[in-house]
């Protein structure tokens, strides 16, 4: 379990690095965009493109690093009251739910899509980088939610918050 | 028929507490396999995801979010608040006036109403109980204040129902909200004052000039963001997306090199908090676009505008069955899900009656706000309970009077087009 965890641990560091880069790229290509237009008179055509596909990895990269730790929106109301038995099963489906989803839709329905764009030979309008390639992600992030779900469905289940513990996460927050 | 078993499938997933965006996710894609074969409503609804967050308009929704957390770490909350208490803080019930315009400032320059709630609810509530004003009454007001930043731009929920909506300008959107925005402020305001006279509540001191003057010099470089990104919006210098750029590296350097409270430590977990913010809107959004489709390929949006117009033909009358059921939605479920999913069901019904599509998004995002502060899922009203150390339970008493300043507005802006129209006529690029 320990050397697991270890693992894990250093997927999601590296998970997060790429994604702290990736957000100050799309920062830095779209600022160009204007800098281009206004002070080199000369327009950059790749940067709106470029940042379409770098927010479509900030997305689905992102998606695994929230579910990671565990903050997607959900309705808490009937978890929060159940029992620890009931709790327990809750845990177990939510997470069955969240990794057959990525299994079906994001790893198969990924690697379909990823198929259909090669087959057709599709490539960006500007920068000429393959479709499939941007697309990639998709199985990719699918994969990644998948481990995390497995870990999850056999791992411990953690205890909810108390609302004391909230209190301190929100007031660190404001500060 | 087989879309109530979409329905139900979806709403025990929620109940259950499977993350809405799976749950929308993981239902329609259940619903198309019973549809068509599972292998190409696989791909179909993998498509569909890609191809909701595949826009340069969403990528504004990543920097308005970056912009606002460099601005929430960066000091600006004191100033926007030392800055409020110099203008409001002498009249009657000056702490709470305080704490509304707090809200509607930090609100309106984060976009986010959470963080405004966090920010300004846990500097101004521990002051207000100071006062004599009770916990539950200051968190009421602030959950209601931070409402008001959703609806004055740069908003990032805005930004979404544009994109819903298919074919609103941002911009337009962006002037839209203004007017109603500043109304709700108002209005809450105006109750702020009422209740104080008949409770007794006396004004702040009143400050020496000097530090009026110097408290508003200090706020003036926070509040010229919003300058910046609306002027260069409104005059066509750069579009919104861009203006969301521009307004990261303002944000930046007011918060690392003149504030100086911004280090690369502190940069570095702002990074980690916006990619995470944003990965869970736009995962949101791939999902309920992917919904969203599937509902207009089984026609719903036709049957439902059709049993709404067999009811009656009454504009008036149907916007109030409209904001009736936005308001039982609102109290349900989150806002990003809520306007991706109801726009494109009840836009076109708006439209075929004549409703301006900028008045009925200011009016949907309104009624939302409303949903945002009521029980049993209102994101910010949890937060401002947890801020004030108070109990969801004594809040609802001392709502009351909020929600219906919140209604009266709402009201206003349903049965009045100008309110949320005049501005963009006036000044849209």
């Amino acid at each position: 379990m320990n050397a697991l965890n270890k693992i894990l641990n250093s997927i999601d560091t590296v998970l997060i690095r790429f994604l702290q880069v990736l957000l100050v790229l799309v920062t830095v290509v779209v600022t160009w965009q204007v800098f281009s237009r206004y002070v080199l008179n000369a327009p950059a055509s790749f940067t709106e493109e470029l940042a379409r596909f770098l927010l479509i990895w900030i997305t689905l990269l992102g998606c695994v690093y929230a579910y990671r730790h565990n903050s997607h929106l959900g309705l808490d109301m009937v978890y929060t009251q159940a029992s620890r038995k009931y709790q327990v099963l809750m845990y177990r489906f939510i997470h069955f739910c969240v990794g057959s989803f990525a299994l079906c839709v994001m790893i198969i329905g990924g690697f379909l899509l990823m198929n259909m764009t090669e087959q057709l030979g599709q490539s960006s309008p500007v920068m000429g980088v393959d479709i499939s390639l941007i697309y990639s992600v998709v199985p990719i992030s699918g994969c990644l939610i998948v481990l995390y779900a497995i870990v999850a469905l056999f791992g411990p289940v953690p205890e909810i918050q108390t609302e004391q513990e909230l209190e301190n996460t929100l007031t660190e927050d404001a500060k | 028929m087989t879309v109530i078993f979409l329905l139900c499938l979806f709403f025990l997933l929620l109940f259950l507490n499977v993350p809405i965006s799976f749950a929308i996710g993981l239902s329609t894609f259940l619903f198309m396999v019973t549809a068509i074969d599972f292998f190409p409503a696989a791909a179909t609804v993998a498509q569909r995801m890609t191809n909701g967050v595949n826009s340069f308009a969403l990528m504004a929704i990543p920097f308005f979010i970056l912009s606002g957390q460099i601005m929430a770490q960066g000091g600006i909350a004191k100033r926007l608040i030392n800055c409020a208490m110099a203008l409001l803080g002498a009249l009657p019930g000056g702490l709470a006036l305080v704490n509304v315009l707090s809200c509607t400032l930090f609100g309106a320059i984060s976009g986010s109403a959470v963080a405004a709630t966090s920010a300004i609810g846990s500097f101004m509530v521990p002051q207000m109980k100071k006062a004599g004003y009770s916990p539950e009454f200051s968190a009421s007001v602030t959950a209601a204040a931070s409402t008001t930043g959703l609806l004055i731009p740069p908003s990032n929920i805005l930004i979404i129902y544009a994109i819903a909506s298919g074919g609103v300008s941002i911009s337009a959107l962006f002037l839209a909200g203004y007017i109603p925005g500043l109304l709700v402020a108002l209005a809450l305001m105006v109750f702020c004052v009422i209740y104080a006279k008949r409770k007794g509540f006396s004004s702040a001191d009143r400050l020496p000039l000097k530090v009026v003057f110097t408290y508003i010099w200090q706020a003036i470089p926070s509040l010229a963001l919003i300058v910046i990104v609306m002027g260069g919006i409104i005059s066509g210098i750069f579009t919104p997306t861009e203006a969301g750029a521009i307004a990261v590296i303002y944000a930046l350097v007011l918060a690392a090199g003149v504030y100086r409270e911004v280090d690369m430590a502190k940069f570095s977990d702002i990074l980690k908090r916006t990619v995470e913010m944003t990965a869970i809107v736009l995962f949101l959004i791939a999902t309920s676009s992917a919904l969203s489709w599937v509902l207009s390929y089984e026609n719903i949006p036709q049957g439902l505008s059709d049993t709404l117009l067999s009811i009656s033909e009454n504009p008036l009358m149907i916007l109030l069955i409209i904001n009736l059921i936005l308001l039982l939605v609102g109290a349900f479920m989150d806002m990003t899900p809520a306007v991706l999913i109801f726009t494109p069901i009840f836009l076109p019904i708006a439209v075929s009656l004549g409703i301006d599509p900028l008045q009925f998004g200011i009016m949907m995002i309104l009624n939302l706000c409303i949903g945002l502060c009521t029980p049993p899922v209102g994101a910010i009203l949890f937060v401002s309970c947890a801020v004030s150390k108070t109990k969801i339970e004594k809040m609802v008493k001392p709502m009351i009077p909020l929600y219906i300043s919140m209604i009266v507005i709402l009201f206003l802006v349903a049965a009045y087009a100008p309110i949320s129209t005049y501005l963009p006529a006036q000044f849209a690029p």
